[in-house]
């Protein structure tokens, strides 16, 4: 088992007692709670409140979305194999379990693109009505964040065919496999809130007020 | 935090501990598809109590995702710490945005509505309905834009006459600063649910109270929605439509709107 820390390395010697790229990916991942915080305040606020169509019960399809779910939890799993196969130093099992994370990546952003272009020919488009730009807005950001994990990993991929990968650069795999677990954490309340909640929403109530 | 593990022994779950996290993931997931899903008929018995138990469910998969996947339960109580603070505050802004909003006035929508500048569709290529001797120099290339928010005063003395140019800005009223269009529904116009649908009002009005034309009686029912509602006429709440809605608009605006809905046959 490598540690993120050891003690007789010099170069990391830190006041915290914690290895400084790992503090800051945590920092960035607090601090991306809050990018994603905004967005989904966002969207609960304009939540019903589209004077047109089409609304999201006429175009969200949960079943799909919910195997798309089940893609992105399976990379997660994927990746913590990659993971522990990198602290194992067991080369194949990197290469193995890395490739897969980033086949179910992107298997989940093909499921978005196909989302995407389904709403787009249904006519939802960002500018259509309050729910698609609050959706698309959100979804879309989660969507490069998944994307950017996907580069991050091929990275990781390309680096482990030079044997560079293995407990001492755990590391390495450890902060890519923090954003990837974030990515997904982000998809559990996404899914939750647009999908399973807010999904069969039809159009507006009728204005109760003057 | 919950684990108080300040030793740097890390504590990593195996393999079979890894796979029954997944397990557990994949069961709490489709617990949840099946507490939706329309045909698996959970929905109607539980109503509306599915969402709070929908939220208690996710929050369970982002903490365990966050706790074992993420090793915050092994790691040290500082990462943690920082995460949380972040996930605290974003959790704030989300609460606090929808209690500015929700508390306000109960309603966003009659709150916003109650101070929205009317939106008006900005079109290149319609004709200038502004009475044409304000501009001479209409033969001139460059598009100038009289659309802009006319709230106030658009240029209507009224003496250009023309019953099209009328109607036409009786249009723009209707979708713009009257505001009509937001409840009420002319074909190929616009779609509000809430007021009666005015497609045809040109013909109905004629008949609609005993003594009054087609003209006085739209004219009435723009001024003074409530004097007369004839039966029949599907509104979807009453006593929305007050005189206030319209105490905005001027005696020429009002004209043209009148001209307008004459039209409608």
């Amino acid at each position: 088992m490598a540690h993120a820390v050891e003690p007789g390395h010099a170069a990391e010697a830190t006041t915290t007692g914690l290895n400084h790229r790992k503090l800051l990916m945590w920092v960035f991942l607090g601090s991306d709670c809050l990018f994603f915080g905004a967005l989904i305040a966002t969207y609960m606020v304009y939540r019903g409140q589209s004077l047109n169509g089409p609304y999201p019960n006429d175009i969200i399809d949960v079943p799909i979305t919910t195997i798309s779910t089940f893609v992105l939890l399976c990379s997660s799993f994927a990746m913590v194999q990659a993971l522990a196969a990198t602290n194992a130093n067991n080369q194949r099992g990197i290469k193995i379990w890395l490739l897969a994370t980033i086949i179910m990546g992107s298997i989940f952003i093909a499921f978005q693109i196909y989302e995407f272009n389904t709403f787009k020919n249904e006519g939802l488009t960002l500018g259509t009505n309050l729910f698609g730009a609050s959706f698309f807005t959100l979804t879309g950001f989660h969507g490069a964040h998944v994307t950017l994990g996907i580069i991050w990993l091929l990275g990781l991929y390309i680096i482990s065919f030079k044997g560079r990968l293995g407990p001492a650069t755990a590391l390495d795999v450890e902060l890519a496999g923090l954003y990837w677990h974030f990515v997904d954490i982000v998809w559990i309340v996404i899914f939750t809130l647009l999908y399973l909640i807010a999904g069969f929403d039809v159009g507006p109530a009728p204005n109760p007020g003057g | 935090m919950a684990g108080s593990h300040q030793d740097q022994e890390s504590h990593h779950p195996t393999f079979r501990q890894y796979v029954l996290i997944a397990v557990i993931l994949f069961a709490i997931t489709i617990v949840e598809f099946l507490l939706i899903y329309p045909e698996a008929q959970i929905v109607n018995h539980l109503g509306a109590s599915k969402i709070p138990l929908l939220v208690a469910l996710s929050a369970v998969k982002f903490a365990i995702v966050i706790m074992f996947y993420m090793h915050l339960k092994f790691d040290n109580r500082l990462l943690g710490g920082i995460f949380l603070s972040g996930l605290g505050l974003g959790f704030a802004v989300v609460v606090a945005v929808l209690v500015l909003f929700f508390a306000l006035q109960g309603n966003p929508r009659s709150y916003a509505e109650a101070r929205a500048v009317p939106y008006e569709e900005h079109h290149e290529e319609e004709p200038e309905v502004v009475v044409p001797a304000s501009t001479p120099d209409t033969s001139s290339p460059s598009v100038e834009t009289t659309t802009e928010p006319s709230g106030t005063a658009p240029a209507t003395s009224g003496s250009g006459g023309d019953t099209d140019a009328l109607i036409a800005q009786g249009q723009e009223i209707f979708v713009g600063v009257g505001g009509c269009a937001a409840c009420h529904t002319i074909d190929g116009v616009a779609a509000g649910l809430v007021g009666p649908d005015q497609t045809h009002i040109g013909t109905e009005a004629a008949t609609r109270k005993p003594g009054l034309s087609a003209r006085e009686y739209i004219t009435e029912s723009i001024l003074d929605p409530e004097a007369f509602v004839p039966t029949g006429v599907e509104r979807a709440l009453p006593g929305v439509m007050t005189p206030a809605l319209t105490a905005n608009l001027s005696d020429d605006e009002i004209n043209a709107l009148v001209e307008f809905l004459l039209a409608q046959k």
